[in-house]
């Protein structure tokens, strides 16, 4: 088998990213800090790599903290998909018949609604941080990840194995286990790395329009929502975080293809 | 025939000329006519159009051109006749006689008379209309209409501010038929302004047209004028030079140097009435103790705030405009001392963290609010920012008083009660008690002897100086981005709000 030196390249990229993430507080300037002296540096000025902003802070230490909000929205909200869509999945297949027509309409009315809007409206009523918006970004993907599920687990259920399994007396609980996980959460688990790179946008969004990250919190969304008043002036302010936000949605989004082919070449054997 | 190619071409021309010369001239004034449409910028929206159900600023920057009020300021601050022709008072300062103007129509054609102000005043007061504004009106006994022209207010004491009240944007006066028939003035506004509603587009913009039976002859000079919702101060000053706006409410940096080095707009400086202000809550522990108040306001460097969140402007210690005539300088009372801010964070003990709850479309609070937040951080105050929209600050900080710290700025009244009363009740929104202010304040209000106010006045700005209901930071240089050609706009400094009567364009 040829060695994958594309998935290869974006498992390094996320492991970066991670480290950054994680090294943060050791590796750059405190975020937070503002030196009014310092205001609006260049890139390249000494001590401050990819220079300061508006408040004199350091734009590499804002980025590189900005990851953890980032990461936080794109890990949890993928979490709490992946968990949520594989219970209701689950159920759906192995459960009673009348709860499928229920878990159908109730996921389809919350697709039906723009994303960001569904989000913002949530972000209303669970209140503003990065904590509340992986929880509502995790359950707005959740019928995502469902129906995927839903998909993967049904054809089993009316498979002869399984049936033998029900009559060999195994209980719901095992079957679902033993038969219906091992299926549908691979494909879960692609659903849900995807929703990840969409939620990094989505992160970005929000904090952008103030309903994610609040002030002075280092949050991509928050630092561009920052910098497009320097457009002219500090272009840098805009490029930085705007290029971390593509890099990690590139990511994420191509480490989920890589997944997916990874697990059709499993399951081709 | 043949012709020359040189010959064919100079008949041609010709040919051309004649068309032209040909052409119908245009009508001369046509020609060299300005714009007549004003498009206004403003930073926020008006929470209603109904002058005496608010005290929100941006309302009256919008109603000041739909409704007149009795008296008014002239460009001075002078108060100067408006609907009211002349007024004269008894000697004891308890009765005082209005002769109205009798050439003054509505928007909707209703004449103006007596009626209309007594139902405006009795608006204000009544209980079930519950004003905002009520207070103002508190001492006024009773309001009456001996003819059509005439109009008696009488008052329970003698009270200084009443000229000045009934001259500030909340008295407006509304047509007494349509109080009656219980129209819907927040959202329908009929006034006797130089301007009428044309529509109010929710989210977007105010559209005016002028008012052309207006009382003040060949007044206004405009055609039509656009309120335009703006919250974005880079989309506000790169439209203000591109021409799609003719005004920009307010100017900060780092657009106020495009602006300046824009030959398309000009900055019209004014000396705001503002006191900016990081409020806190005293009536929320450890708020409540005034050392912790000492020591917030020992750790921020006001100076550098005003000049990094404000563009520039001159500090102040109380609550009182730098410019005001009221105006004590309590420089001296409390210092800028980190270490002092450091060593009283550190013996507080704090249940959880402050609220800093800033108003998101406000964008020189909000970065005032990131300095507060990060001079607190560094002291070792435990602070937390939260961006709230307008309306929710109206409603949830202003209102409810729900919120530790918060930033705003507070416009002036033409009288210095409008701006410090109530202060000391614990009714105001950072719920101050302070009974010897109250006093002052109170006592200021019925003294008609302007030494004595001023004395008053002085020992309430002394309290609100020791006591720090509000970290103050200063009154900030007022910067609005008008178009180059743009003349006679004009802002009345303490009502915070703009006479477009004399705008034109050149």
């Amino acid at each position: 088998m040829r060695p994958d030196w594309a998935g290869r390249f974006v498992a390094a990229l996320l492991l970066v990213q991670i480290a950054l993430a994680l090294g943060a507080p050791l590796l750059f300037p405190d975020p937070l800090t503002q030196r009014l002296d310092r205001v609006l540096l260049r890139p390249g000025s000494r001590g401050h790599p990819l220079g300061t902003d508006h408040l004199g802070r350091d734009v590499a230490g804002r980025v590189a903290h900005g990851a953890r909000s980032s990461l936080v929205a794109a890990f949890g909200s993928a979490a709490i998909a992946f968990v949520g869509g594989m219970a209701l999945g689950l159920i759906d297949a192995a459960g009673p018949k009348s709860l499928r027509a229920v878990f159908g309409v109730l996921a389809d009315a919350t697709l039906a609604f723009p994303t960001i809007l569904l989000a913002m409206t949530l972000a209303l009523v669970f209140g503003r941080g990065v904590a509340q918006l992986s929880v509502v970004l995790g359950s707005v993907y959740i019928p995502v990840v469902y129906r995927v599920v839903r998909s993967q687990a049904r054809p089993v259920v009316a498979l002869d194995y399984y049936r033998i399994s029900r009559a060999l007396g195994t209980g719901p609980i095992g079957r679902v286990v033993l038969h219906l996980v091992p299926h549908a959460a691979p494909h879960a688990l692609v659903q849900a790395a995807g929703l990840a790179a969409l939620a990094i946008g989505a992160e970005a969004a929000l904090s952008f329009l103030g309903m994610g990250a609040q002030p002075p919190e280092p949050s991509w969304g928050l630092l561009l929502s920052d910098a497009r008043r320097y457009l002219g002036q500090a272009p840098y302010l805009t490029v930085v975080p705007g290029a971390a936000v593509i890099v990690a949605t590139f990511s994420f989004q191509y480490g989920s293809d890589r997944l997916a082919a990874w697990i059709r070449r499993y399951d081709d054997g | 025939m043949l012709i020359r190619p040189a010959v064919r071409a100079a008949l041609l021309l010709m040919g051309l000329v004649a068309l032209v010369a040909c052409r119908p001239k245009q009508p001369a004034d046509d020609a060299v006519d300005a714009p007549s449409e004003l498009v206004f910028g403003l930073s926020g929206e008006p929470d209603t159009l109904d002058p005496h159900a608010t005290t929100g600023t941006l309302t009256f920057q919008v109603t000041r051109s739909l409704y007149d009020t009795l008296v008014e300021p002239d460009r001075d601050g002078t108060i100067v006749p408006a609907l009211a022709r002349e007024w004269s008072v008894d000697p004891e300062g308890l009765t005082w006689t209005f002769v109205l103007r009798d050439d003054v129509a509505f928007h909707d054609g209703s004449t103006f008379d007596a009626d209309d102000v007594v139902a405006s005043v009795t608006r204000i007061l009544g209980p079930e209309f519950a004003s905002p504004s009520a207070f103002e009106y508190e001492p006024i006994a009773a309001v009456e209409a001996p003819d059509a022209r005439t109009v008696v207010i009488r008052l329970h004491r003698p009270h200084a501010p009443l000229l000045a009240t009934l001259a500030s944007g909340w008295s407006a006066i509304l047509p007494s038929e349509l109080i009656a028939a219980g129209h819907d003035f927040a959202n329908e506004p009929v006034g006797t302004g130089p301007f009428a509603l044309v529509a109010w587009t929710r989210g977007s913009s105010i559209e005016l047209v002028r008012n052309d039976t207006y009382w003040q002859d060949g007044l206004p000079y405009l055609e039509r004028v656009v309120f335009r919702n703006v919250p974005e101060q880079a989309v506000m000053a790169r439209a203000l030079i591109a021409g799609e706006l003719d005004v920009a409410d307010i100017l900060v940096e780092p657009e106020l140097g495009l602006v300046r080095a824009a030959s398309s707009a000009d900055v019209y400086e004014s000396d705001s009435g503002l006191v900016l202000v990081l409020t806190i809550n005293t009536r929320r522990p450890p708020l409540d103790r005034l050392r912790v108040r000492r020591g917030i306001n020992a750790a921020i460097d006001k100076q550098a705030v005003i000049d990094a969140a404000y563009a520039g402007g001159r500090v102040v210690h109380t609550f009182m405009d730098a410019g005001s005539p009221y105006y004590v300088d309590f420089s001296d009372m409390h210092a800028y001392d980190p270490q002092f801010a450091a060593t009283v964070a550190a013996e507080t003990e704090f249940e959880r963290e402050l609220v800093l709850r800033l108003p998101q479309n406000y964008e020189p609070h909000v970065r005032a609010g990131e300095l507060y937040h990060e001079m607190l951080r560094q002291a070792g105050f435990p602070v937390r920012t939260e961006l709230v929209d307008w309306a929710t600050w109206l409603e949830d900080v202003y209102r409810a008083s729900r919120f530790d710290l918060t930033v705003i700025g507070h416009t002036g009244t033409l009288d210095p009660d409008g701006r410090l009363a109530r202060y000391g009740s614990g009714e105001t929104y950072e719920g101050w008690v302070n009974p010897v202010a109250l006093d002052a304040i109170e006592t200021a209000r019925v003294v008609a002897d302007q030494e004595r106010r001023r004395e008053l006045y002085a020992v309430a700005l002394e309290e609100l100086a020791r006591e720090l209901p509000f970290v103050y930071l200063g009154t900030p240089v007022g910067y609005i981005g008008l178009d180059a050609d743009l003349s006679g706009f004009h802002v009345d400094v303490q009502l915070s709000s703009y006479d477009l009567r004399r705008a034109q364009f050149r």
